[in-house]
Formats: C-alpha cells, sequence, structure tokens
C-alpha cells in the first residue's frame, strides 16, 4: 500500500526531516527581545541552553562578552549566529574609488569624508554574511556617493573592478550602528538601492577558500557541566577563543598593527570538563548561579587569594581545590592560582582558558562541533581596544 | 499508424491544438481521445489496436551568446544562481540551457539542466523519446509509458541520461462518462503549457520563462471529469492530482519520491468553448502542498495561475499567468544534487503566444507556421534583489510530410531590473522526426 494511502490513517512515518539552516542577525535578535524571548539556538543545535538573547544584546548595545584567549582575558560582540550551515560564505561589497596611489585606492568619500560600500547581499537572506570580499571599482573623481546604490548598477556599469581583501562588516539596525562600542567603526552603506547601517570590524579576520568563498572557521569553546541528575549544563562563564583550526593545539593568532586578531567567525564547541573540575567563582552571586543549575560549586576560598588573583574568575581549573570537603588543591595559595601560562609553581592551576590548554588536557571526545557558527569579532585583547584595520 | 492517425498527428502537429474536443454524445465524430486529458498529448489509440509504439527524435541545432549562461562576469555574488535567470538561455523544449557552467562559484540548486554547449555553436540530440502504450480489449484501461534518452556533454565527457518521463496506467469506469482516474507519473495537470511539453507537438522550440513552475511531471493519482453542455457548444472539465512534488519540472523539485510524507495537491478547473469558428479554452490553475525539494512538510508552496487559449481563422493564442510562493525550508535536494539551504522564493510571471498557420500545401510542405512569444518574469529569493526579465521570442515552423517538423526560433532575453545585463540570447533550431 502506498504512503499517499496511509496518511489519511496517520500510518506514514518519515526518517526525521534535516534541521532547517537558521540565520539570526541583530534585526532577528531585536525583534526576537521584543517578544520575550530570552535565548536562541539551542540543545537541537548541539548547545544545551542556546545562546541568550540578553548576551548578544542589552537594548541597542552590543553585549561585550568575556572570553579568555591564549589565556588572557578579552572581550568580543556577537553579530551573527548561524545553526545547521554547514559553511558560510563571503560575499562581494562594492567599493567605489577614485583612483590609485602607490597601489592603495583613494575611496570615494562624502563631504564628511566617509566612504559609503554598496553590499551585494544583505539580511534577511539565508546566504547573507558580513564577511566580505573587497571589490574595488573605478569611478570617475566627482561622482556623488549615491549615484551608484546597488550590485546591479556596479555590474552593468562595467566599472573596472579590482579584489581587495575580506572585511568583517555586519550590517546592523541602525539604532545599534549609533550604539557602536569602542572598537568598530559605525556607518552607512547601501544595499539595493536603499541605505543600511553597518559596523566596520576591518580587514584581516577571516580567511576564505578563494574558489568557493566558504569563509574558515576557528573555535570557540563553550564549557559544559553535569549536574547532580547527568545532565549537561552550561554555566555562565567566559568562553575560550581558539587560536587555529580544531586540533592543532594553536598557540598564536597574527599580530596586525600591534594587536593580535583573532578571527571574527567561530563554531561553537562545547567542552564536557571532567566531573572533578571546579570553576573559581568567590563571587556569592555566582555561586547561586551555579548552584542554581545543579553544577558542584567551590564555595570557600581563601580571601588573599580571592583578592590578589581577580583575573581567574570564571576559569575553570582541572585541578582545584575545594575546602568545604577538605581537598587541597591549586585554589589554596597565591603562587598556585596563578594563570600564567609559564607559572613555574608545582601545583598550579590547570587552567581551561586557552585552545591549547583544552585541546591538551581533555579527551577529545569529550569536545564536540556544534551546529552553531558565530560572528564574534574582538573588542578587547587584555586591556587593549581592538582597533579596526581599516 | 493509420490515416486517422496520421491525421491526428498532423493536426496536433499543426499548432491546432486549441481545437474543439467532442461532445460525449457522439464520440464516433470525435477527436481522438486524449491519453492525457489534453489534445495532441501522445499519438491516439487504433480501437482495435493493443499495443502501439511511438515516439520521436529531436536533433537541434543552437547557438547561445556570450558562454551560454546568465552568470555575468564580474558578480561574486554567492549563490550565484540567486541574481540571474539561469533559465533564460534555453535551447530546446526541454528548456535545457546552452550552460550552466559558474566557474566555480556556488550555486544552490535553482538550476535547469544543460546541454553543455557554452556559447558554441552546436548540433543536439536533444530527445529520443519512445512510448508505449497498451489498451486491452478487455478493460476500460490504458497503460502508458514514456521513455527519453537524453545525451549530453557533461563538461568532463558524454553522458546519456534515461529518464522515465511518463509510467502510469489510466481508468475510465463509465462508458457514459468522461471520467478517467490515472495513477503512475504523469503530466502536469496545471495550466496548459504541459501540453506542449514534446518536441514533436509545441509549437516553437524553448518554453516559456515560467514554464518550470507548471509543466513537470510526477508521481501520483489523478482525476479528471469532463461534462460536455451541448446547448452551449461548451464543456466544463476538472483535473485534479495528488503527486509527490506538484508542477515544477524535475531539475528542481524531484518527482520520484516524496521528501516529506505529504503530497502535493494541484489542479485545473476549465471551460472550453467549441464552435465552428472559435475555440476557446479557458483554465484556473492551483497547486498547494509542501514544496518537495526539502523535508520539511511545513515548508509550503502555492501557486495559482489562469490560462487561455484561442483559435480563430487560423490564428492560436495561448496565453497564461502563474503566481509562486515558496517558504523557507530545510536542507534543499533537487534532481540535480544536494543544497544547503531551501530559501524563501516568490514568483510572478506569464506569456502570450501568437501562432498563425498559413493555409496552404506545397509538394511535402504541409504547413508553414509563424509564431511569436512575449514572456515576462518577476522573481525574488529572500534578502536577494527581485529581478525582472523579459523574453522575446520569434519563430518559424514547417511541417514537412506528416512526421518532419523543422522549427527556429529567436530568443531575445532581457534583464529589465535586479539583474545585471548579460549576453545571453539564443539561436536555436529543431528538426523532429515523428513515428
Amino acid at each position: 500500500m502506498g504512503c499517499a494511502a496511509l496518511i489519511a490513517g496517520g500510518a506514514c512515518s518519515q526518517a526525521p526531516a534535516p534541521a532547517p539552516a537558521k540565520l539570526w542577525t541583530l534585526f532577528d535578535v531585536e525583534a526576537l527581545s521584543a517578544t520575550g524571548a530570552t535565548s536562541l539556538g539551542g540543545a537541537d543545535d548541539g548547545l544545551p541552553g542556546g545562546l541568550r538573547l540578553d548576551h548578544i544584546l542589552t537594548g541597542s548595545s552590543l553585549f561585550p562578552r568575556q572570553t579568555f584567549s591564549e589565556s588572557y582575558a578579552s572581550e568580543y560582540v556577537t553579530t551573527e549566529v548561524w545553526a545547521n550551515y554547514p559553511q558560510v560564505w563571503t560575499q562581494p561589497m562594492y567599493v567605489p574609488v577614485t583612483g590609485w596611489t602607490g597601489g592603495v585606492p583613494q575611496l570615494l568619500v562624502d563631504a564628511t569624508g566617509v566612504w559609503h560600500p554598496v553590499f551585494g547581499v544583505g539580511p534577511p537572506s539565508g546566504f547573507y554574511s558580513p564577511f566580505w570580499q573587497t571589490i574595488y571599482f573605478d569611478v570617475p573623481a566627482g561622482t556623488p556617493t549615491n549615484a551608484i546604490t546597488s550590485g546591479q548598477q556596479v555590474l552593468d556599469g562595467d566599472y573596472p573592478q579590482h579584489e581587495g581583501g575580506g572585511r568583517t562588516v555586519p550590517i546592523v539596525p541602525q539604532d545599534v550602528a549609533a550604539a557602536s562600542p569602542a572598537g568598530p567603526v559605525a556607518g552607512k552603506g547601501w544595499l539595493n538601492g536603499g541605505p543600511v547601517y553597518f559596523l566596520d570590524f576591518g580587514k584581516g579576520l577571516f580567511g576564505w577558500d578563494p574558489v568557493t568563498n566558504v569563509a574558515n572557521e576557528t573555535p570557540i569553546y563553550v564549557f559544559l557541566m553535569r549536574d547532580a541528575e547527568g545532565n549537561l549544563q552550561a554555566p555562565d562563564i567566559p568562553t575560550v577563543a581558539g587560536d587555529g583550526p580544531p586540533g592543532t593545539h594553536a598557540t598564536s593568532v597574527p599580530m596586525i598593527d600591534g594587536l593580535p586578531r583573532y578571527a571574527s567567525y567561530w563554531r561553537i564547541y562545547t567542552v564536557e570538563v571532567p566531573p572533578t573540575a571546579r570553576i573559581f567563582s568567590p563571587d556569592p552571586a555566582q555561586q547561586g548561579a551555579l548552584q542554581a543549575l545543579g553544577v558542584p560549586v567551590v564555595t570557600l576560598y581563601d580571601p588573599t587569594v580571592v583578592a590578589d588573583n581577580p583575573a581567574i574568575v570564571g576559569r575553570i581549573a582541572l585541578n582545584p581545590s575545594d575546602p568545604s570537603i577538605g581537598q587541597a588543591g591549586c585554589f589554596d595559595t597565591d603562587d598556585t592560582a596563578d594563570y600564567g601560562p609559564d607559572n613555574p609553581t608545582t601545583g598550579h592551576c590547570l587552567y581551561l582558558d586557552s585552545q591549547a590548554n583544552v585541546e591538551n588536557n581533555i579527551d577529545p571526545g569529550a569536545i564536540q562541533p556544534t551546529n552553531i557558527t558565530v560572528t564574534c569579532p574582538f573588542i578587547q585583547y587584555k586591556t587593549l581596544t581592538e582597533t579596526p584595520i581599516l | 499508424m493509420t490515416a486517422r492517425a496520421l491525421l491526428a498527428v498532423a493536426i496536433v502537429c499543426s499548432g491546432a491544438r486549441a481545437v474543439a474536443q467532442a461532445p460525449a454524445s457522439a464520440p464516433q465524430d470525435a477527436e481522438p481521445e486524449p491519453i492525457n486529458d489534453s489534445d495532441g498529448y501522445t499519438p491516439p489509440a487504433e480501437a482495435t489496436q493493443t499495443f502501439t509504439v511511438d515516439g520521436y527524435i529531436d536533433v537541434g541545432f543552437a547557438k547561445a551568446q556570450g558562454n551560454g549562461t546568465s552568470f555575468a562576469p564580474g558578480d561574486q555574488t554567492i549563490p550565484a544562481d540567486y541574481g540571474v535567470d539561469t533559465f533564460a538561455p534555453a535551447v530546446n523544449s526541454r528548456g535545457d540551457v546552452a550552460s550552466t557552467n559558474s566557474n566555480g562559484r556556488f550555486v544552490n540548486g535553482f538550476l535547469p539542466r544543460s546541454a553543455g554547449i557554452g556559447g558554441n555553436a552546436s548540433f543536439l540530440l536533444n530527445t529520443l523519446d519512445v512510448d508505449l502504450k497498451y489498451t486491452p480489449t478487455t478493460a476500460p484501461l490504458m497503460v502508458f509509458s514514456r521513455v527519453q534518452f537524453l545525451p549530453r556533454f557533461t563538461g568532463s565527457g558524454d553522458e546519456t541520461r534515461v529518464y522515465v518521463e511518463q509510467a502510469f496506467g489510466r481508468l475510465v469506469p463509465f462508458d457514459s462518462q468522461e471520467f478517467a482516474l490515472s495513477a503512475g507519473k504523469f503530466d502536469s495537470v496545471f495550466g496548459i503549457e504541459y501540453l506542449d511539453n514534446e518536441a514533436n507537438i509545441r509549437t516553437g522550440v524553448t518554453p516559456s520563462l515560467v514554464a518550470r513552475y507548471t509543466t513537470g511531471q510526477s508521481i501520483g493519482v489523478k482525476l479528471f471529469y469532463r461534462i460536455q453542455i451541448e446547448a452551449l457548444q461548451s464543456a466544463v472539465s476538472l483535473n485534479v492530482a495528488a503527486t509527490n512534488s506538484g508542477n515544477f519540472v524535475e531539475a528542481l523539485q524531484p518527482p520520484d519520491a516524496s521528501l516529506t510524507g505529504e503530497p502535493v495537491g494541484a489542479g485545473r478547473l476549465g471551460y472550453e468553448l467549441n464552435t465552428r469558428g472559435i475555440q476557446a479554452k479557458l483554465g484556473a490553475s492551483g497547486m498547494t502542498g509542501p514544496r518537495n525539494d526539502q523535508a520539511l512538510q511545513a515548508a509550503h508552496q502555492t501557486a495559482y495561475g489562469f490560462d487561455a487559449r484561442v483559435a480563430v481563422a487560423g490564428v492560436y493564442l495561448n496565453a497564461e499567468y502563474v503566481h509562486v510562493d515558496e517558504g523557507e525550508g530545510g536542507p534543499k535536494t533537487t534532481s540535480l544534487g544536494e543544497f544547503p539551504i531551501s530559501s524563501s522564493f516568490n514568483a510572478r510571471g506569464g506569456y502570450l503566444q501568437l501562432a498563425y498557420a498559413l493555409p496552404f500545401s506545397v509538394g511535402p510542405l504541409r504547413k508553414l507556421t509563424v509564431y511569436g512569444r512575449y514572456d515576462h518574469r518577476h522573481a525574488w529569493f529572500e534578502g536577494f534583489t527581485p529581478i525582472t526579465v523579459d523574453r522575446f521570442t520569434g519563430g518559424l515552423r514547417l511541417d514537412l510530410w506528416e512526421s518532419l517538423i523543422l522549427k527556429a526560433e529567436y530568443l531575445d532575453n532581457r534583464e529589465l531590473a535586479g539583474a545585471p545585463t548579460v549576453a545571453n540570447n539564443v539561436f536555436t533550431s529543431s528538426l523532429v522526426y515523428s513515428w
């Protein structure tokens, strides 16, 4: 009997449909937040709890999310989230130029000296991405900056084109652009004949395959702990940003203009930490949040260690101490608790605060890619603002 | 093949496809009953013959401008097939285009089949078609299959695809009624252009710009009913189907399996006026169901359209309007492969075709037909610039003897808005032998 004949009886069963690909831009995050939603993505995408909306946008402001990179505290913001996209592609960003000086393009600017790129694709297309390949095109000096406002005009105009580098430039709601954090440069460009607003995080933040236009991924690690019932929970602690492709135990990223240039396109990996690992969490509020999740918490700390080591808050140590149960460990002294990557002290903390530390100390089977990728350009490294390469 | 059958072939090949359907009360005077509810669809059956082998060979010669695609040089937008009309440079009745080579740029499955000739002038064997039909004398049943051999250059070599375009059985349970039930793989029920799918029937060479949405075959069940209203020299018909994939061509939605577990419903309500001076057919069609290029039942596609065919004084007018909406779905699978995203999509378009058959016969020349068609299509994928294109097609057709057709036409494709202007006009021709 055919399937169609069985439908009326509800007897037809199908294999589970593959999860649909979803892209959330900041337009979507704003809209979701307005409905009272609190997260996006979730367990179906391999990430328990999903991503908190208030860790992406707070009002109109991008939320500076803490992360550890090469053992140092840094911050990034999140501008796009993809679920079930095996890959994300670069798209063309057309930039009018009036000439070239020593190989440097002279951008067409308006009366205030501001450039206005023309984007090839924008939200809400599922193929939009903030990873643009710059395509310079030559226009006569004096061309009005609002004369060419669509990719079709660029192509139909037969302007000489010159391929440029990659640039991370999310198209964002106007209010988000206006509330730009320190670092990216807000601007206005064109899409399909109309204005759009963007944040320019600059060059050098991603690579791509020149044949397929697929953007390269870098891992970013989210830690999971098991509660008393054995369920995986995702505590609200800093992530760890990788330095290179998964499995490479990479330990550094390129330095450009005096700053390390971390990737802006990441795939989220979950890391299930061993049951003996603990978060350095002296703050009572954080302890309460962890206890609410049902994950093990260290509640007693030496006040001196806490006072002397504010930078280790939120890190996971594989060899912690827990005085409440009489367990000695690395949280006991300043020297052992220090996070320095070359800490010579015997018994020092083995923190999971870099890609190398994660991959060197965690069973590979406990490190799993999720179906979620994100645009997370850095805005701060240690105490330094990540100034875009423009 | 009998004289009556040859006459029928001549009629359907002459562009006179809008002629009257027979009143139910006078079947002996009727045009041969079409297999698939359409005039001219396949050669008719003889009452005493239970098994027939028919078919045709379509040999083409075509030359497209540029590289044979609609991809614009310098355009690096991904996917390459979202901002242009990849179906525009068609070269044959199947809608195959000269090329779909994007030179490595990512495409997302909104593509026709390719003849693989690029911008070169080339001979083509468009179709070798073999039709088998069996009509038992002991049951009101007809079994039909249409198998096609499609030799193509793929870019890396030659390949001949064997395609079962149709295979169905049709039951006519009541002698007194034009009521038929079909099951298997059969033609579309949407609109009218599917009637012209085959090269030995189509007036011109290439399908319209909206044929991709309405002319695909699929597997399922179909019901046809027509009632004659003799007093008004009219008839009203209903043709409905539940199939795997609805009416999209197989390059866009695979018909051979339901990817969602839920059928797609489609139908056409038609009115026919059959007088001595004028024949007219008007119809309204609809389609709804899950899109069959992905697996989510919630990702729906809907379409509706209107069509008209009028034949008067040797002039034949065909016109159709189609409105298509597709919701966003899961990972995409078409007959051409797997693609990551099935984007929300919308299209509105239609065509108007005029043909005039010059009423003379000289030697082997049975008929000379001049024809022209205007196509217009406006479509957009979510987040992409809507594109508007149109096309002027002009052509000439010679019917020689009763089994040979020579057609030649020129397609002037224009990008009106949204899509970059590209050289993608086409000259194409077709020599069709039928047996």
